[in-house]
């Protein structure tokens, strides 16, 4: 299944609801998107994978990079509803110490300065 | 030579053209438009349906395609497979009935070479239309295979990284197998015996896929063979790997690695696990995974892993790339450890490189069903020989 993206405003926080495979094509489609807002001025950016099934190496490597690039733009990127076994993925690879992950929404629009 | 063959003056002056056209006055109207050009000539065939044009290839050949979409059904979805279908091998130019944009555009994403009114076709229009088709297919179709040829040479360059023998030490059966899910992939492995019985062994798996996973897995193959010849523990292996892989770059692409250091007979092993997949040891009817101590490499330069150990003690140790664990069935579910493990209790007197194939295999058999392209297959199995 293919990713889909459906974009939302928390006041100054974006969040992009995300379902389906984070995979292949699917990891720059997120990231020509997560450029594209960041372009746009909104840099606080909610990444919810509740409808994630899985993500691969090379999305996940896309993750970090333009993470890099909201953080160089005064924002942060913030994870949300992930999955036991992104989670999983997330600390195997121990980047549990980059990311910050969220299970409430509400927590994770609050934890933006 | 090669400008020569690439002019438009080697363009097909007879063609053969297949027109498919269900509608007899349009069959009419392109014969007549093909039959006034002064400076080509056309054998043209005229079938009424995409059915009856593929049965038609099968007997004959042609050059090109004049791909006439049906009038009452305007935007047609059948239309553009049957472009799809035909445009394979063949050009394709398509002949509608609407003047429309996003008609044509989505015709020629489909494959087309052009799209014409039909309505407002000239012989010129046509016949030039024609000519560019069939030129504009020669030369995609010449670039094509360019590529393939290349994409071809380099896995063959790839696949001469990965170890020509496997080494044998004392005690221990030692076999990889690496099922590739494309031409060039970022998954590697590689043995160096040691001197006093030892054997080094690595696993990895660089992000991305093709070509840019290749490079990347190439780099770090070069740097791990350097520097395992130096005799390096395996934290120093994956500290230095790290660094090199560091230098210059920031892009999110990265490494994962299990290495480790085999002593043999006793088989106790010392490794460690960057961001890999956990590694299976199976010992004694009892389970044990070897888990990531840190992150990949190639991304944090004050990263730090912990190396560990563990003794194979008559017992089986499966390293397998995320491409196995992570295969998905056609219900999305995985194939993961528990898919190992089946494997490795259905075969528990395989030789080392059997079961390294067999597990391989099972995962590409239980991702059939799923039409997502799979990721590249590893698996190094070694396993403690009866005494």
């Amino acid at each position: 299944m293919a990713l889909r993206i459906n974009q939302r405003d928390e006041g100054p926080v974006t969040i992009l609801d995300l379902s389906g495979k984070l995979a292949g094509e699917a990891g720059e489609t997120l990231g020509d998107r997560i450029d594209d807002l960041v372009g746009a001025g909104r840099s606080k950016l909610i990444l919810n994978f509740g409808g994630v099934s899985v993500i691969d190496s090379a999305a996940l490597g896309g993750l970090l990079s333009k993470r890099a690039a909201v953080v160089n733009a005064g924002g942060q990127l913030k994870l949300l509803n992930l999955n036991e076994r992104v989670q999983d993925l997330i600390v195997t690879t121990k980047l549990e110490m980059v990311f910050d992950t969220f299970v409430s929404e509400a927590e994770a629009v609050q934890s933006f300065p | 030579m090669v400008e020569e063959s690439r002019s438009g003056r080697t363009a097909p002056q007879s063609a053969r053209v297949l027109l498919v056209e269900e509608d007899p006055g349009d069959v009419a109207r392109v014969l007549s438009a093909l039959g006034q050009s002064g400076v080509a000539s056309f054998q043209v065939t005229a079938v009424p349906d995409p059915a009856a044009a593929a049965a038609e290839l099968r007997v004959r050949p042609h050059d090109l395609i004049l791909l006439g979409l049906s009038r009452a059904a305007g935007r047609d979805d059948g239309g553009f497979d049957a472009i799809q279908d035909l445009g394979e091998t063949l050009p394709v130019v398509v002949l509608g009935s609407v003047d429309d944009e996003e008609v044509a555009v989505e015709a020629v994403h489909h494959g087309a070479q052009d799209y014409l009114v039909k309505d407002r076709l000239t012989a010129d229009l046509l016949v030039r239309s024609v000519r560019y088709a069939s030129e504009r297919h020669r030369l995609l179709a010449e670039r094509n295979h360019r590529i393939e040829h290349e994409l071809e040479l380099a896995a063959i360059v790839q696949r001469s990284f990965l170890p020509a023998t496997v080494p044998t030490p004392p005690g221990h059966d030692i076999g990889a197998h690496l099922r590739a899910s494309g031409e060039v992939g970022g998954d590697f492995y590689g043995f160096l015996e040691l001197p006093g019985d030892r054997v080094a062994l690595a696993v990895g798996d660089a992000s991305g896929k093709g070509i840019p996973g290749a490079i990347l897995m190439a780099e770090a193959q070069g740097v791990l063979r350097a520097e395992a010849a130096h005799g390096v523990t395996p934290l120093e292996l994956v500290r230095k790997l790290n660094r090199a892989l560091l230098h210059g770059r920031g892009d999110g692409r990265f490494v994962t690695l299990f290495c480790g250091v085999l002593a043999c007979p006793g088989g106790e092993l010392t490794y460690v696990n960057a961001g890999h997949p956990r590694a299976l040891l199976l010992r004694d009817g009892a389970e044990s995974t070897l888990a990531s101590s840190g992150p990949p490499l190639g991304l944090f330069p004050d990263a730090a892993w912990e190396e560990q150990t563990a003794t194979l003690g008559g017992g089986r140790l499966v390293i397998c790339t995320d491409g196995v664990i992570d295969a998905q069935d056609e219900a999305d579910r995985f194939f993961d450890l528990a898919g190992v493990r089946t494997v490795m209790t259905e075969h528990d007197d395989a030789p080392a490189a059997d079961l390294a194939r067999r597990i391989c295999s099972a995962a590409a058999r239980f991702e059939r069903g799923n039409p997502d392209p799979g990721d590249d297959k590893t698996v190094v199995v070694v396993r403690a020989l009866p005494r």
